[in-house]
């Protein structure tokens, strides 16, 4: 199980690697030469497959239900 | 127009990624939202990569692509000269192959992964392009072999009823005997240098 700021945190690096590849295959596209073609196909869509694998990884664990705390900690709350 | 489209794509994919980074608290923790962030990390951004890669390929096909490295470009010159023996030229002057494909209609192998064998050559080069050290004399990695001639040619006419090319036939298909060893001048870099090329119209 995976806490919801930790799944935040996993989606947002995921993105962040996706976001970097996306921007490496952009500004190699528009300047495109031999040189830039494999640095686009070696880093650039690597990096949006490790991006997107890193989401999918934290997305397809299973958050748990928030916690209810009881207002008197001596009583337990799920006693009727 | 490929380009433009996957251009397009790409700063789409990229915003699309910036917004959800903003958003991620509102989205992340609903079953909409993930499939929402789902698509702009996942989905989106890996179809617009393979595509963009597919098109990059075939781009690196082109003829000008491989005349994009300095190298090259006197073995482009010689697509131009007036030398009906020379084969590049006369590929490219009869319009025997594509225009945007003559260096690699000769320089890929027709068979099971010669194109991704042609595309590693090609990584080759680029190495030595930008880091190593290009050699003065330029060479194929190993002789050149005849399917990638017969290819084209093995049934074409013009070669089947050639009485020169009839007694060798089967030395031919088997590779024992080169093209190149009659057809010998591939391309004619001396004429290049020289500036004799043929210009369309001209002999009218």
């Amino acid at each position: 199980m995976i806490v919801a700021s930790a799944l935040i945190r996993s989606i947002r690096i995921g993105l962040a690697v996706v976001a970097a590849g996306i921007a490496l295959q952009l500004a190699c596209a528009l300047f495109f030469s031999p040189a830039t073609f494999v640095i686009s196909a070696g880093v650039g869509v690597p990096l949006v497959l490790v991006g997107a694998f890193i989401f999918g990884r934290a997305a397809t664990r299973v958050i748990p239900p928030p916690v209810v705390e009881s207002p008197n900690p001596s009583v337990p709350h799920d006693r009727g | 127009m490929l380009d433009l489209i996957l251009v397009c794509g790409l700063i789409l994919c990229l915003a699309l990624a910036v917004l959800a980074w903003i958003w991620v608290p509102r989205f992340a923790l609903s079953h909409s939202g993930r499939w929402l962030v789902l698509i702009s990390v996942a989905i989106l951004p890996v179809g617009i990569s393979a595509a963009g890669l597919t098109v990059q390929l075939r781009t690196s096909s082109q003829t000008t692509f491989c005349l994009s490295c300095h190298p090259m470009q006197e073995y482009g010159r010689t697509l131009f000269v007036d030398n009906r023996k020379a084969l590049a030229a006369v590929h490219y002057q009869e319009r025997s192959i594509e225009r945007d494909k003559t260096c690699f209609a000769c320089h890929t192998d027709y068979a099971m992964f010669g194109n991704m064998k042609a595309k590693l050559n090609g990584l080759r080069h680029v190495w030595v392009q930008y880091v190593g050290k290009v050699p003065e004399k330029l060479a194929l990695y190993q002789p050149y072999p005849n399917h990638n001639c017969l290819h084209c040619h093995e049934d074409a006419r013009g070669y089947v009823e050639n009485p020169v090319h009839k007694p060798f036939f089967a030395e031919l298909s088997a590779n024992t005997r080169s093209c190149l060893q009659c057809h010998n001048v591939a391309h004619d870099k001396k004429a290049a240098a020289d500036g004799h090329f043929w210009q369309a119209g001209g002999g009218q």
